[in-house]
């Protein structure tokens, strides 16, 4: 059986680990899956205090290993977070160079390439003189 | 000199680039102000379908809806209050009426979900039932009234007589 103080060890356990995903998240990472995770450690706690006949040890193990899971996990968000976060700028940085980049080269070679194209599908074109005179 | 045909897909290549790049930059750049939401649904989760009378002491079951646009995962409680026509929220202060009943809820960024709230409600008379947003912050872990509520009406009867 839980007593009531294990109810609020685990409220408090879950509300650190909220604290620890908002701050993983962020850092970049995408803590979705952690998030249900939680919703579903916090729906099975929430059960478990409005059982009036008490809660079996299988209940809360459960609890307590999906919270530990999660716990588990955290670092290696942060991490990859935190990898995201490095990358970010460098992806931003060279996106921003490959739009000026491409807006220099269509300057310099559409209208070369314009008129390439345009003489090269009427090559077959015969030109007739027509006298103006 | 390139061949102009080979000019023509590589310059083909970098616009379509450029733009895609351009429009993921502008895509993560935006920071659009962030909202929760929350709704009542009737027994049949729907929009309408609410009761008009309850029977005092008789349980009966309606629907919440939280959603989560604030960009980030969210801690939310929906608290339950039983009031009258002088215990309306606003969107800056909470009820005063009292606490009836409590359902917390973890969302990620994007997330909603519908939750069941099972009542039972002995007061008699014309009550107001209120479903205000709580939400957790994420560093003091304090609860804070996000100044979303909704409320239904409801006539509680007395309990018939067989």
């Amino acid at each position: 059986m839980l007593s009531a103080q294990n109810h609020e060890d685990n409220r408090e356990r879950i509300l650190k680990i909220y604290s620890r995903l908002v701050e993983a998240e962020r850092r970049g990472a995408d803590v979705s899956n952690h998030a249900e995770l939680l919703l579903k450690a916090l729906e099975m706690l929430s059960e478990v205090e409005g059982s009036k006949g008490g809660v079996s040890g299988d209940v809360a193990s459960n609890i307590s290993t999906i919270l530990s899971k999660i716990e588990d996990e955290i670092p290696a968000l942060e991490a990859s977070g935190e990898a995201a976060a490095r990358l970010k700028p460098i992806v931003n940085v060279t996106a921003g160079a490959g739009i000026a980049v491409s807006i220099a080269i269509t300057y310099l070679y559409m209208p070369r390439l314009i008129s390439s194209l345009w003489l090269r599908l009427r090559r077959d074109w015969l030109v007739r003189v027509v006298d103006r005179r | 000199m390139i061949d102009d045909e080979v000019m023509a897909v590589i310059l083909a290549i970098m616009v379509v680039a450029g733009v895609v790049g351009y429009a993921s930059i502008l895509r993560e750049s935006w920071v659009g102000e962030g909202f929760s939401a929350i709704g009542i649904l009737g027994p049949e989760k729907r929009i309408g379908d609410y009761p008009r009378e309850v029977v005092a002491g008789q349980s009966f079951r309606l629907w919440v809806f939280v959603a989560n646009y604030e960009g980030r995962i969210m801690y939310y409680s929906v608290i339950v209050k039983l009031g009258n026509e002088s215990s309306i929220p606003n969107s800056t202060a909470p009820s005063i009426a009292d606490e009836i009943k409590r359902v917390e809820l973890i969302l990620p960024s994007g997330g909603n979900a519908t939750l069941p709230i099972d009542l039972n409600i002995t007061r008699v008379g014309r009550v107001l039932l209120i479903f205000e947003l709580w939400y957790y912050t994420s560093d003091s872990l304090d609860l804070h009234y996000s100044g979303k509520w909704a409320h239904l009406w409801l006539n509680v009867t007395g309990v018939p007589r067989g």
